[in-house]
């Protein structure tokens, strides 16, 4: 019985850590390979319990909801509130899976995700792990862009908003390493390279 | 359990002192672990390691993948494991003089092959275990099936905060990135394995309890340029300078440990040489109100001698890497300065870490941004430093940056959050302290 016990001390106080290795980076096409895709504003965030363990660990993911507008569906069946199983980052409980590099999502704040399908363990992921995650920012009109981090620069340099004064404006209010570009830019891009692929 | 292993020699703990240790842990404790900046650190500020530092390990059955055999694989594990054992010393005066002890072990082979199927199970305590993913299904599990293709290897680390050990790890190699043509860069068979083998050994990096680590990234956005990892002629022009412990394959040359992979690697598994022979900088970052600043990349250069030995002598550390996310305090240690050569000690932001997007450093998930890199000057307001004696600590001055502090309202003053019981590295003699076993059989 005390054996018993012991285990499962020791089983709680462990802590796991995934570490991505150098992950690909992926050309703006690769985003073609998502299972869905939608522009969608975070709703909440709560950590979530696999039911499947990890080298023999009980471990704990997060569950992010968003709020979807229909004709913010690119790609995949996505209903207005929609929920998905991700990999923590760094931030989590005890217990968490964590692979550095996964992105993080603020409520409240819009993104345009494309999204892998569903793991065995039930997990998705941006494609490119966090590449095919934009954060979606509006100037004073309402006009949608997305920005673009510097790692992601190489994915969108083809379109050329960076010279729009708006987005000029827009990138000196975020970070000096984003890259801003027309919402609409990349998702007409993008429904091109699905309608490619058909 | 799935029968991996033949023989396993587990102990089990059968002291009831500990087991009430471990219950009040559970009752009481709040175990939130993070990255750190050239490890995972404990909540007590410490990073965690190997038990005698002493890596024991296991490899996978089986084949890497089609083309790469069961033995052409354990050779280049072995071959990057002997380059973080051996590649540990820093030449002073002609002299070459070891900074890391970190020794490995081979315990076997599993039983079983592990896969997709049966990885779920796979539980060996007290070592490592290198895994030949062949199909990508276990780290299609983990970050995604669209992703598996795009993520060469992947290294999962138990740890345990009550003794400041790393209890177990698996190395997840990915067999499909072994084929030509996975890698952008790789125009021959031959460069595709060596791609592969810097991937091996940036794992093994991780397994070691090595984060990620950035200096020369200037290089990398030149190897970069044309935005698809090809570079010049399949050759990325100082690549040899990118840490193999940077988060993305830019050259096949990360498959050689960089003086930063080095360093940090003696930070963890330190020879007295390292405190002894060698020079050590210390100082704190703080946001412009005082508060620290944490998850500040810190490089410490050597100037005068010439632009390849300023890039070769490079170390990197971020600050407030010694403890997990804000708690702690902004500190910065860096280790191995070479007695009576100059250096520049500067700040920069973590250029990967823009906005929405996770770092992949410790110990923030999003570290501060919108600043550019800076000198820290010394306390007697000097742009440089040189010690004329080994064994010398040189404290910095407090750099301040006026940026937006991820961990505004959470972190303390930088004077009040300030351990002055802290002595990084670690010391050695935690080394005799109880671990927590598992059985692999009940």
């Amino acid at each position: 019985m005390i054996r018993v016990f012991i285990i499962m001390g020791c089983m709680i106080v462990m802590h796991m850590h995934a570490m991505a290795m150098q992950t690909n980076q992926i050309p703006f096409d690769a985003l073609a390979d998502a299972d869905i895709a939608f522009s969608g504003i975070c709703l909440s965030k709560s950590v979530y319990a696999l039911k499947k363990r990890v080298f023999g660990q009980s471990v704990s993911v997060f569950q992010y909801t968003f709020q979807v507008a229909n004709k913010d569906v690119l790609k995949g069946q996505v209903t207005d509130t929609f929920s998905f199983l991700q990999a923590g980052s760094s931030k989590g409980s005890a217990q968490m899976l964590t692979v550095p590099g996964m992105p993080d999502y603020e409520i409240g704040t819009q993104y345009l995700l494309f999204l892998s399908s569903e793991s065995r363990l039930g997990l998705r992921a941006p494609m490119g792990v966090f590449q095919g995650q934009f954060k979606v920012i509006s100037d004073d009109t309402g006009h949608r862009f997305i920005s673009a981090t510097a790692k992601q620069r190489h994915m969108v340099n083809a379109f050329t908003t960076q010279t729009n004064s708006a987005a000029k404006h827009l990138s000196s209010q975020h970070s000096n390493q984003s890259h801003i570009v027309d919402f609409n830019d990349i998702k007409r891009a993008f429904l091109s390279l699905q309608k490619d692929e058909q | 359990m799935m029968g991996f292993l033949k023989n396993a020699h587990v102990e089990v703990v059968s002291n009831f002192s500990i087991f009430l240790f471990y219950l009040m842990l559970i009752l009481f404790s709040a175990n939130i672990c993070y990255a750190g900046s050239s490890y995972t650190s404990s909540d007590q500020g410490k990073p965690y390691y190997w038990k005698d530092n002493t890596l024991k390990w296991y490899v996978d059955k089986g084949d890497l993948s089609p083309s790469v055999d069961h033995d052409t694989a354990v050779a280049w594990v072995n071959n990057m494991l002997a380059q973080w054992r051996e590649k540990n010393a820093l030449e002073v005066d002609h002299k070459s003089i070891p900074i890391s002890n970190i020794m490995t072990q081979f315990m076997g082979t599993l039983r079983k092959d592990a896969t997709g199927n049966n990885y779920q199970e796979l539980n060996i305590a007290s070592a490592g275990v290198v895994i030949f993913d062949t199909d990508a299904s276990i780290i299609a599990d983990l970050v995604g099936p669209e992703n598996a293709a795009k993520t060469p290897g992947l290294t999962m680390l138990l740890s345990s905060d009550s003794n400041d050990m790393i209890f177990s790890g698996y190395t997840i190699l990915n067999g499909t990135s072994t084929y030509l043509g996975r890698y952008a860069m790789a125009r021959t068979e031959q460069r595709a394995d060596e791609l592969f083998q810097a991937t091996i050994l940036h794992e093994l990096g991780h397994l070691l309890n090595l984060d990620h680590a950035q200096s020369n990234v200037d290089i990398v956005y030149a190897c970069n340029q044309d935005g698809n990892l090809v570079d010049r002629n399949g050759l990325c022009e100082g690549g040899h300078y990118i840490p193999s412990m940077y988060p993305y394959l830019v050259s096949y040359r990360q498959g050689q440990l960089s003086r930063d992979d080095i360093v940090s690697l003696a930070s963890i598994y330190p020879t007295d040489e390292l405190s002894n022979e060698f020079c050590m900088v210390t100082g704190y970052v703080s946001d412009a109100e005082g508060y620290a600043l944490k998850g500040v990349n810190i490089i410490a250069s050597r100037i005068g001698e010439g632009e390849a030995l300023m890039r070769v002598d490079s170390r990197s550390y971020v600050s407030g890497a010694h403890y997990p996310g804000c708690t702690g305090d902004s500190r910065y240690v860096i280790n191995g300065l070479i007695p009576g050569k100059t250096y520049q000690i500067y700040y920069e932001p973590l250029y990967v870490s823009a906005n929405a997007e996770s770092s992949g450093y410790g110990p923030l998930e999003q570290p501060p941004v919108n600043f550019n890199a800076t000198l820290i000057m010394t306390a007697d307001n000097q742009s440089s430093i040189k010690c004329d004696q080994p064994g010398t600590h040189i404290e910095m001055q407090t750099a301040v940056i006026d940026v937006s502090n991820p961990c505004k309202g959470t972190v303390a003053l930088l004077q009040d959050s300030i351990d002055s019981t802290q002595s990084p590295p670690r010391d050695m003699g935690m080394s005799g302290a109880p671990g927590c076993q598992l059985t692999l059989y009940p």
